[in-house]
C-alpha cells in the first residue's frame, strides 16, 4: 500500500515516463516532489517576480512531461529540468524585456538595522539588477548548489566561464549592497547629519 | 593568484593550506580585504537562508497536474505517503517512542507502589456488604445493613436494607475510618456470641447423645444423624453470618480471629478483595480484547557474515513495532515495522575488477506477523510462551524471522516480552543471491486493548 517512491533513482523515474510505463503518472509526481521547489526557486530568482515565476515554473514542468519522449537524459535529471526552466525564462524575458541595466535609482540607500528578512529582500532586488548570464550562474551555483560542471551543461558554456560569471556576479552584488555592509557607526553619522 | 581570486576560491572550492596561509596573512594586515571577506560570506549565508523558505505554489501544482491530465489523487496520495514515511522515520518520532517505552517501564513500579499503598490503606470488599440484623443489638442496628444474595431467610430479608442503600450511606459518610472501626467491633461481637452459642449447643447435644447411647442403643444411629444435622445447620448459619461480615473492612486483629477459627473448620473463610486503582481500571476495561501492540528493542548477538556488530546501538536504531489482531486467544495476525542492522558481505565487479564489499547498514523492514500462544497449556502461568513468524521485506530483499519468547504478565493487559529470534535476509547483488543470518535477543512491552 505504502510504496516508497524515494527508492527509485532519477534515471529510473525518467525511464518510466519516457517508456510510457503504467506507473508514469506516479513517476512524474515523484519527480515533481523532488524538484518542484528548486525549479520554482530558480524561476523566482531569475525572473524576480512571483507571478512570472509561477507561469514559467508551470510551463517548465508541462513541457518537460510533453517533450520527454523526444528527450534523452545525458546528464542529471535536475540539470535537464533547469535547462527547460532556463529556456522558458529566456524566451519569456525576451518577450517582456525584463532584464534591465544597473540603474542608480534601484540602489539601496538606508540599510542600517536591517533584519535578516529585509536583507534577503535586498539581495533579491540586487540580484534582479544583474545581467542575465551573471544572475543565472549565481542562482544555479548559490541558490541551487550545483557544481560548475552541472552549470556548464545547463548554460552550454565551459566551467571556467561559469566560474568567471559567478565571480563577477558576487562582485556586482558586493557593489550594489555596499551600503548594507557599511559599518554601523558610518550609518549613524549619516543619520545624525540628516537630523541636523 | 591575486587576493580577490584567493578570497573567491576560499569560499567556492577551498584553498590548499599554503594558499590559505597567504590569504589569512593578507586578511590580518588589510582591512578592505577583511570587509570583502565579510561581505562575500554574508551574501552566501543570505542565499542559503533564502532558499530554504521558497516552496512551489500550490495553485501552480494543481494547474500542472490538470494540464497534463494526471489525477490530483496520485499526487496527493504520494505526497501523503512521502510525508508519512518522512514523519515516522524522523528522529523526533524515534526519540518520542523510546521515551514512551522508558516512561512506561518507570511507571510500572510506581503503579505497584500505589496498589500496595491502596491495599493497606483502604482494605475493603468488592462483594456485597452484609451484616445480620437479628444478631445486632439495638444500638448496633443504627449502622447500615445490606442484604446478602446468598441469604434465603425471609426474616433477614425483611430487616436488611439494600446494597445501594449501603453504598449511598458509604458515600454520605465522610469519615470512613469510624465506619470501619464500628463494623470491626460488630464482627468481633457477632463472632464471640456465635462461638459461645455453638459451644453450648454442642455441649448439650453431646450430653443428649451420651444419654441416648446409654438408654437406647437401637435409636443411636437415627439420633446421631439428627444431632449432626442440627449442628451442621447451626454451623452453616453462623458461618454465613460471619463469612458475610468478614467481607467488611478488618484489621490484623480481626483477621487473626477469623484465621484461628478457620483452622477449627467451623466455616470457610473467604479472602477479602481490595478495592484499588487497578481493580477499578480493570472493571472499566472490556472483558475481551481484539488488538495488541508490541514494542520491542532488538539486540544482535550473533550474525553471519561476521561483520563487527554494534551491540551498543541505542534502542531508537534497532526496534520493532507490531500491531496484532487477535483471531482468538491462541492465534494472532499482525503487521510489523522495524529497523535493524544487517551485516552484508558480497562481491562486486567494477570495471572488470572484483571487489569484496563489507557493510553493516541499518535497514527498515515491513512485514506480516503470525503469533501462536498455547494458552490452554499455560493458562494459570504468569509467563506465556509464544512463537512468532514474520515474513517481510526490506529495501534490499525479503526477510524472514522466527521468534521464540515469553510474555511475562505484569498487569491485566500489560506484559513484558523477552525472547530470542533468528532473522534471515536475502539480497541480490549482480544477480547473485546472498544472505544474512542473525540471532537477536529481543525485549519489550506488550499492550492489549
Amino acid at each position: 500500500m505504502f510504496e516508497n517512491w524515494g527508492k527509485y533513482s532519477d534515471t529510473e523515474l525518467f525511464t518510466m515516463i519516457h517508456d510510457n510505463h503504467s506507473n508514469k503518472d506516479k513517476a512524474f509526481a515523484e519527480i515533481y516532489h523532488r524538484y518542484s521547489d528548486k525549479i520554482f526557486s530558480y524561476c523566482l530568482k531569475i525572473l524576480g517576480n512571483y507571478d512570472d515565476a509561477k507561469d514559467i515554473f508551470q510551463e517548465t514542468f508541462i513541457k518537460f512531461y510533453n517533450k520527454i519522449q523526444e528527450t534523452k537524459l545525458s546528464g542529471s535529471l535536475s540539470g535537464l529540468l533547469f535547462t527547460f526552466a532556463r529556456n522558458e525564462s529566456l524566451n519569456y524575458s525576451k518577450k517582456k524585456n525584463r532584464f534591465v541595466e544597473l540603474k542608480e535609482k534601484y540602489l539601496p540607500k538606508y540599510f542600517d538595522n536591517l533584519e535578516s528578512g529585509e536583507m534577503i529582500e535586498m539581495l533579491a532586488r540586487a540580484l534582479d539588477l544583474l545581467p542575465f548570464i551573471q544572475k543565472e550562474a549565481f542562482v544555479l551555483r548559490h541558490y541551487q548548489g550545483l557544481s560548475y560542471e552541472e552549470i556548464s551543461k545547463i548554460c552550454f558554456v565551459d566551467q571556467a566561464t561559469v566560474r568567471n560569471r559567478v565571480k563577477r556576479a558576487i562582485q556586482s552584488l558586493q557593489n550594489i549592497l555596499k551600503p548594507i555592509f557599511e559599518e554601523p557607526q558610518i550609518n549613524t553619522k549619516k543619520k545624525v547629519r540628516k537630523d541636523e | 593568484m591575486n587576493r580577490e581570486d584567493l578570497l573567491f576560491d576560499y569560499f567556492e572550492n577551498g584553498l590548499d593550506p599554503y594558499e590559505e596561509d597567504i590569504l589569512f596573512q593578507q586578511l590580518n594586515i588589510d582591512e578592505s580585504l577583511r570587509k570583502q571577506f565579510y561581505q562575500q560570506m554574508k551574501i552566501r549565508l543570505l542565499t542559503r537562508e533564502d532558499t530554504m523558505h521558497i516552496k512551489a505554489p500550490f495553485e501552480a501544482t494543481q494547474n500542472i497536474f490538470n494540464t497534463i491530465g494526471i489525477s490530483k489523487k496520485v499526487f496527493q496520495t504520494q505526497k501523503f505517503q512521502r510525508n508519512f514515511l518522512t514523519f515516522i522515520q524522523s528522529k523526533k518520532v524515534r526519540i518520542s517512542s523510546a521515551l514512551i517505552v522508558i516512561a512506561l517501564l518507570i511507571a510500572l513500579p510506581a503503579f505497584y507502589l500505589i496498589e500496595n499503598y491502596a491495599a493497606n490503606k483502604f482494605n475493603s470488599s468488592n462483594a456485597n456488604i452484609e451484616t445480620s440484623a437479628n444478631s445486632l443489638s439495638k444500638n448496633e442496628q443504627n449502622y447500615p445493613t445490606v442484604s446478602s444474595n446468598e441469604d434465603n431467610t425471609s426474616e433477614n430479608n425483611a430487616s436488611h436494607s439494600t446494597l445501594n442503600q449501603s453504598n449511598s450511606f458509604l458515600a454520605q459518610t465522610a469519615n470512613t475510618a469510624i465506619l470501619l472501626n464500628s463494623l470491626e467491633d460488630k464482627l468481633n461481637s457477632i463472632y464471640s456470641k456465635k462461638l459461645n452459642k455453638i459451644n453450648s449447643v454442642y455441649t448439650n447435644k453431646l450430653k443428649q447423645l451420651q444419654n441416648l447411647l446409654s438408654n437406647n442403643q437401637n435409636n443411636l444411629a437415627t439420633n446421631l444423624n439428627n444431632s449432626n444435622n442440627d449442628l451442621l445447620n447451626l454451623s452453616n448459619n453462623t458461618d454465613r453470618e460471619i463469612q458475610s461480615t468478614a467481607n467488611l473492612p478488618f484489621n490484623q486483629r480481626s483477621n487473626n480471629i477469623l484465621m484461628n477459627n478457620k483452622q477449627n473448620n467451623y466455616f470457610n473463610y473467604r479472602e477479602p478483595v481490595a478495592i484499588d486503582l487497578f481493580s477499578l481500571i480493570s472493571d472499566l476495561l472490556p472483558k475481551s480484547y481484539l488488538l495488541e501492540l508490541n514494542l520491542t528493542g532488538i539486540n544482535s548477538n550473533y550474525a553471519y557474515p561476521n561483520v563487527a556488530l554494534n551491540n551498543s546501538s541505542p534502542i531508537q536504531y534497532t526496534y520493532n513495532i507490531t500491531a496484532y489482531y487477535a483471531i482468538n486467544e491462541n492465534h494472532k495476525l499482525g503487521v510489523s515495522y522495524g529497523k535493524e542492522q544487517f551485516p552484508q558481505q558480497f562481491n562486486r565487479n567494477i570495471d572488470g575488477k572484483n571487489y569484496q564489499q563489507i557493510q553493516n547498514p541499518y535497514l527498515n523492514y515491513y512485514g506480516v506477523d503470525y503469533k501462536y500462544i498455547p494458552t490452554e497449556i499455560f493458562s494459570q502461568s504468569y509467563v506465556l510462551p509464544y512463537i512468532n513468524l514474520l515474513g517481510g521485506a526490506t529495501t534490499v530483499g525479503p526477510l524472514a524471522k522466527l521468534q521464540l519468547g515469553g510474555e511475562i504478565s505484569i498487569f491485566k493487559r500489560l506484559a513484558l516480552t523477552v525472547g530470542i529470534e533468528n532473522s534471515l535476509l536475502f539480497y541480490n547483488v549482480d544477480n547473485i543471491i546472498y544472505s544474512t543470518n542473525k540471532v537477536n535477543f529481543v525485549y519489550g512491552i506488550n499492550l492489549k486493548f
